[in-house]
């Protein structure tokens, strides 16, 4: 995992490095700068020019907790880091949780009132429709309707949990014994909490680790279009600005989270969860 | 700087929202009774929360160093001057320095200072901070561009103070405007020990989020009282936001939580205009200019018929005349645009040459024109005299919606005289690099924001051994007899005090330019803002800073 | 079910019957500037008005939809086909190879791949021809897409290889090319067109965002995407004719999953 997030800051430094523009100033264009001041601005830029010195630098500061520092921002990055960070993990918070809340009770129904055709296909067509949404129109429509960051991840997230765990659910509540626990009369509650979702479970978990996963990758153009400030908004500004230190740390910080929910997914990654749709 | 990460350290801790209380507690150590002071009037201050947008992260906070659009509004609101160019009126006003007189010709200034003036830890402001302002401004390894202005190679500028409360400023030569050079230079405390440290102006700097906002809180210490009295500003704070959307800029605006827009795109000015007619203010033409220049440096990697397309005189105003300027003013720029004739905007009414007009739009004229080069028609082609189709690229930077538009219409205007353009959008880095480094470019569209008035503002682009002269930067020696003279011109209007004979001068440099049409000037937007109804005093100037130039007399009544 | 199948089939026939040729029957090209009538409001010459040069927006709509459903499903294809050989590959053989997948995937998910697009972009001559240049990108696009597909691919075989009816095929005798031919592969098959649909909105919506930072479809050709930015003014939902691009393609796409959906139930 440690290798995974080093080669991912490296290979980022050096995209970053060798991509056109890397070492300008957009100050360079200023006609008020005398040819003098030109000079040193672009001397300025060229003394960052070596990656492998920049980071190896970097990592030597890393293990003393020094991050580095923000040209764009004139800020130390673990500063900015802290900074942001709070922002986006609530964004997170939000969009997973209602995510996880809407897929799961709009999944459920479908599983428990099986003849339920008209529901089961309106469900699964609005979910259909909203996969189609790109999560950039998605944030453009909420914006003006004045919804929050976490609620256009939430309507961007919830129709793929939807779309897995009703694959899930359904065949789940066709399983024998939970024909043979409805004869014996017990709840609807008891069916689901005891006799449904338990076999789902190591699913479920896998789901909710990726799905940890799929929403960073979303939160980053969602919060670049809400001007939200959290650290999807940090790493397109950095981007933008070929800030290379922050775009390694975030490239870091990434890496490691993918890395974590993928190892938490295991082996039970998106595919398998599909199984049940040919079952029906 | 290290005040912001004591600041961001303190926001940490749950108390974001008491910067002010941060910066109170630094100024605690150099003068307990300006504390008291401080607290007092903090105590005291009415008015409310004013909000608007910045659209960048201030490259630096150091005043003398600020250059983009950011850290100059920044610069503004926090920093004092000897002497402001009103931004209505564009006289200079006396600010620090009370009354000054210019003598030997204007190769001297004579500054009277005002008296009574505190910085934000109780120190008095004397000549003592000038000369140390100068001092710090005039470091060789600054590399302030503000700098620049002040320096000449006739030898270096002298600062003496002449007692507490007067300084003389003595060049080696007359200077034209000599009281208009100090519009930019911040007045910083001799013997301050970081930079930036609290200044003169009307707002300090309370707290600072890297990438999201700034907060600026009254300056109690401020100096400046209002007509009837009262102390200046107005307003407690003013929160800037960091906002590169500009789209979302003004939905904030009409949900109400900004209470500016200092820059409006013809876009979204319509569109406010058409919602709410009051909020939306069209102040005139701006000093700014749109252009597009064809790249004629030989160390371009260009292919030998572009070369000479380029270096064509005749081609370069065939191209001019086939653009209908009337139709990028009233198309992209829905109309709240004029025209350019060169590179002098209309509103800078002193060295604006009315006699160059701007290219009258004819196809047919720049059919003929081309002909006469030795360019032909052919269905519908332009081919040059060897049968060669004329094609070239224009670059621009993407994102810039008036500017994508613009090419699109320039497109379709040379499609008419069989030109084929293909426009490319670049990210501005990749654009910088290209029109700075590699010149791997053909045409270029861009524009040029905030010039002052003065022709010196153009001297880092018009001379020909500039960085950034576009067409060909930084030559040698001037490769045309028109550059040489545009040289000599430029650099007899520099060392002159004589406004007659600069204006003749700078005149000719226009006529000039628009005859070889190096560049192709197309137009001068107009200043486009916002301001919502809550604020009041706000009078827009089509001069930089639009709307908050006057910050300390705006008012938010009622909040 | 079916009823809906159908009116799917009948709805994207349609759009791509009028997609094919709108040069026959749109009334303007998609370049055509009618400088008179900027930013116009619907009406009978221009159905969904005009954009902000005077462009007959609905001519543009279905120009873009001819680009944008070549190019998006193109890409797509591309990782997906890439999706397949490597996470297929990684599946089938299992073990180390299945670890490297694994590991580059999380490594190729992590890295911001613009830079590389804006490399590529800056090696094209600048009077490439536009749709040369972004089907350039597009292809890069869709190879540099193949991770996240083939983490799904290789699940998918690795699931296959423990199922039964892939050991009874085993038992049987079948040969390994039989059984990747008959069992593995048309069992696969679903899960990569469900990462093939999912794919296609995503690449619309990327060079949507890719023409924001100049690597988009240049002027004045028009896609979805580029449509798509008129959006970005946050506009009121009165001015309904703007999101006709984002309608259409949800339906769209919408429609291409409901046919899935009948794919994936004779699986």
């Amino acid at each position: 995992m440690v290798l995974i997030v080093l080669a991912a800051g490296f290979i980022c430094a050096l995209l970053v490095r060798y991509a056109p523009g890397a070492l300008v100033d957009e100050r360079e264009l200023d006609p008020h700068l005398s040819e003098e001041n030109l000079a040193a601005l672009r001397a300025e830029k060229a003394s960052d020019a070596s990656v492998n010195a920049n980071f190896i630098r970097y990592l030597r500061g890393a293990v003393h907790g020094d991050l580095g520092y923000s040209e764009s921002n004139r800020a130390p990055i673990a500063a900015l880091i802290a900074d942001r960070a709070p922002e986006t993990l609530r964004e997170l918070a939000i969009g997973l949780g209602g995510a996880w809340l809407i897929g799961l009770a709009a999944a459920i129904p479908a599983g428990r009132w099986r003849n339920a055709h008209l529901y089961d296909g309106l469900s699964s067509a609005a979910a259909a429709l909203l996969l189609s949404v790109p999560a950039a129109v998605a944030a453009y429509v909420c914006l003006l309707a004045g919804l929050t960051s976490g609620v256009v991840l939430m309507i961007v997230v919830a129709p793929k949990i939807f779309r897995f765990a009703r694959n899930l659910i359904v065949p789940a509540y066709g399983a024998p014994h939970v024909f043979m626990a409805r004869a014996r009369g017990l709840s609807e509650s008891r069916i689901l909490f005891a006799h449904v979702l338990p076999p789902s479970a190591p699913q479920l978990l896998a789901l909710a680790a990726a799905s940890v996963s799929m929403a960073i990758g979303a939160a980053i153009p969602i919060e670049a279009i809400c001007e939200v400030p959290g650290l999807g908004r940090l790493a397109w500004q950095a981007a933008l600005a070929r800030d290379l230190p922050v775009l390694v740390n975030v490239t870091m910080l990434v890496a490691l989270a993918t890395t974590v929910a993928m190892t938490l997914a295991g082996a039970r990654p998106w595919g398998e969860e599909r199984k049940p749709e040919a079952t029906r | 700087m290290k005040q912001f990460f004591y600041l961001l350290k303190l926001a940490h801790n749950g108390l974001a929202g008491r910067g002010h209380f941060a910066q109170v507690s630094q100024s605690f150590d150099a003068a307990p009774g300006g504390l008291c002071a401080l607290l007092l009037f903090a105590g005291l201050a009415g008015g409310a929360d004013l909000r608007f947008a910045l659209h960048g992260e201030p490259k630096t906070l150091d005043p003398y160093l600020a250059a983009d659009e950011s850290a100059d509004a920044v610069r503004y609101l926090t920093e004092g001057v000897l002497i402001r160019i009103n931004r209505l009126t564009r006289q200079a006003d006396p600010e620090l320095a009370e009354s000054w007189k210019i003598e030997k010709g204007g190769a001297r200034i004579v500054l009277r200072l005002r008296t009574g003036v505190k910085f934000p830890n109780g120190a008095a402001f004397t000549s003592a901070d000038v000369v140390e302002s100068f001092h710090r401004l005039l470091d060789p390894a600054l590399h302030a561009p503000v700098a620049d202005s002040f320096k000449t190679d006739k030898g270096a500028v002298q600062i003496q103070a002449q007692g507490p409360a007067a300084v003389s400023v003595e060049f080696p030569a007359p200077v034209a405007g000599i009281e208009r050079m100090f519009d930019e230079v911040a007045m910083i405390r001799a013997g301050a020990t970081q930079q930036p440290e609290p200044g003169l102006g009307p707002f300090l700097i309370a707290e600072r989020k890297p990438g999201v906002s700034i907060l600026l809180k009254r300056n109690p210490m401020y100096w400046k009282r209002d007509s009837d009295g009262s102390p200046l500003p107005k307003v407690d704070d003013i929160r800037l936001d960091i906002e590169e959307n500009r789209d979302l800029e003004l939905l904030r605006f009409r949900r109400g939580e900004i209470q500016l827009i200092d820059k409006l795109s013809p876009e979204l000015y319509e569109k406010l205009a058409a919602d709410s007619p009051g909020a939306a203010v069209d102040a005139g033409p701006t000093t700014d200019v749109e252009f597009l220049w064809f790249n004629q440096s030989k160390r371009a990697p260009l292919g030998a018929p572009s070369r000479e397309w380029f270096a064509s005189t005749a081609f370069r105003q065939a191209v001019s005349e086939a653009i209908n300027r009337a139709d990028l003013c009233r198309v992209a720029y829905r109309g709240h645009a004029s025209a350019a004739s060169g590179p002098v905007s209309p509103s800078n009414k002193l060295w604006f040459n009315s006699a160059v007009k701007p290219p009258a739009f004819d196809p047919g004229l720049a059919i003929k024109r081309l002909e006469s080069a030795g360019f032909h028609l052919s269905s519908g082609t332009l081919r040059d005299s060897r049968g060669q189709a004329v094609e070239f690229s224009l670059i621009t930077n993407a994102g810039s919606k008036t500017r994508e538009r613009m090419a699109a219409m320039i497109q379709a205007d040379l499609a008419r005289i069989g030109i084929k353009v293909n426009v490319v959008t670049l990210d501005f880095p990749s654009l910088i690099e290209r029109i700075t480094r590699t010149l791997d470019y053909e045409a270029c569209l861009l524009g040029l924001v905030d010039i002052g008035e003065d022709p010196k503002e153009w001297m880092n682009v018009l001379l020909s051994s500039a960085s950034n002269h576009p067409w060909n930067p930084a030559e040698k020696s001037p490769e045309t007899a028109w550059e040489a003279e545009i040289d000599r011109l430029m650099l007899a209007q520099a060392a002159s005090a004589d406004t007659r004979e600069r204006k003749k001068d700078f005149d000719r440099v226009q006529e000039i330019l628009r005859e070889q049409a190096p560049v192709i000037y197309l137009l001068h937007p107009n200043a486009l803002a916002a301001v919502s109804p809550r604020a009041k005093g706000v009078k827009v100037s089509p001069f930089l800073p639009h709307t908050f130039w006057d910050a300390e007399r705006l008012r938010i009544p009622g909040s | 079910m079916k009823v809906v199948r159908g009116c799917a089939l009948v709805f994207l026939s349609l759009v791509g019957m009028a997609a094919i040729a709108p040069e026959w029957w749109t009334r303007a090209r998609y370049d055509t500037q009618f400088r008179d009538r900027p930013d116009a409001p619907p009406s009978r010459a221009f159905p969904l008005g005009t954009d902000a040069l005077g462009r007959d927006r609905w001519a543009r709509l279905w120009y873009g939809t001819r680009i944008s459903l070549t190019l998006a499903p193109a890409a797509a294809l591309v990782s997906c086909a890439a999706a397949a050989l490597a996470g297929g590959g990684a599946g089938w053989m299992g073990g180390f190879l299945d670890g490297a997948l694994q590991t580059a995937s999380d490594l190729f998910l992590s890295l911001p791949w613009f830079f590389l697009l804006l490399m590529v972009r800056a090696f094209l001559p600048l009077n490439a021809a536009p749709l040369a240049s972004i089907a350039l990108t597009f292809a890069l696009l869709g190879a540099l897409g193949w991770a996240a597909p083939a983490r799904v691919v290789c699940a998918a075989v690795r699931r296959i290889k423990t199922s039964e009816f892939f050991f009874q095929a085993q038992a049987a005798g079948c040969r390994a090319a039989r059984v990747l031919w008959r069992q593995l592969l048309p069992n696969v098959a679903p899960v990569l067109w469900a990462q093939f649909w999912v794919a296609v909105p995503a690449y619309i919506l990327a060079e949507a965002t890719l023409g924001m930072l100049g690597l988009g479809i240049a002027e004045p050709l028009p896609s979805w995407g580029g449509m798509l930015r008129e959006l970005e003014g946050a506009p009121s939902f009165r001015q309904w004719w703007l999101f006709a691009p984002a309608v259409l393609l949800a339906a769209v796409v919408t429609s291409l999953q409901a046919i899935l959906s009948r794919k994936e139930d004779s699986v």
